[in-house]
């Protein structure tokens, strides 16, 4: 079972998706592939795992337990 | 005549306003609401006080900040989780020195050589984020990209 949680206004919308149940990966495959396209960038990290140890993803990987979509940055 | 405009409820007992009318129209200031004592010497300073009742607390935006600050919490690691509970800042380590987060439009860089430099970085359309989301934005982009971050940074003269 992995989750996705989106920064928002919310603090964050989490979407999960289990490799066993196809529906709920495809949502997850598209939302990432979503996100992507909006030049969002996606962090995955063990659950709970500090920055020190996130990872910067480029594709949906399926078995990853946490990604953290954040937004791309600009100067202000 | 001076005003208040309420602009954001900080605590059950704290409203960020701004100033409207007189010498110092525009002005942020933070009151207390329901204190007498606060808005006496507001009074002294502006002039008599047209002070609306403040807005009720939005369970839904209590809700999004304890999201977004359990989030980031959860990616400090122990001296900056003990700093941003301390005083909502904490640093960042970064090739050739340190970054420090958690002032809004004011982020500080402190190089091991030479003199320190601030400058500015948020995402894009931050101000619909609550503020530890800003902070979980900017914490994970300047990690996996630090060169990219001081490079869209605004630098400050």
């Amino acid at each position: 079972m992995g989750v996705m949680h989106i920064l928002d206004q919310n603090g964050d919308t989490a979407v999960s998706w289990d490799v066993c149940d196809a529906p709920s990966l495809s949502r997850a495959e598209a939302l990432f592939a979503d996100l992507t396209s909006r030049r969002h960038l996606a962090f995955a990290r063990a659950h709970g795992a500090p920055a020190s140890e996130t990872v910067l993803v480029k594709t949906f990987d399926p078995d990853a337990e946490e990604i953290i979509w954040v937004r791309p940055i600009q100067g202000g | 005549m001076t005003e208040l405009r309420w602009l954001e409820r900080l605590s059950p007992d704290r409203c960020l306003a701004q100033v409207t009318g007189g010498v110092h129209d525009g002005a942020i200031v933070v009151v207390v609401a329901g204190g007498s004592r606060k808005l006496a010497c507001l009074e002294a300073l502006y002039g008599p006080i047209s002070v609306p009742d403040p807005p009720l607390p939005d369970p839904s935006l209590d809700d999004s900040r304890t999201r977004a600050g359990r989030l980031l919490e959860s990616l400090l690691d122990a001296t900056q989780l003990a700093a941003w509970r301390h005083h909502q800042r904490f640093w960042v380590e970064v090739p050739g020195g340190i970054v420090e987060l958690g002032r809004l439009y004011f982020l500080r860089y402190r190089p091991r050589l030479g003199r320190e430099r601030h400058f500015c970085v948020v995402p894009e359309d931050h101000t619909t984020l609550p503020a530890a989301d800003i902070w979980t934005n900017l914490l994970l982009m300047l990690r996996a990209d630090p060169a990219g971050f001081f490079e869209v940074a605004s630098w400050r003269k």
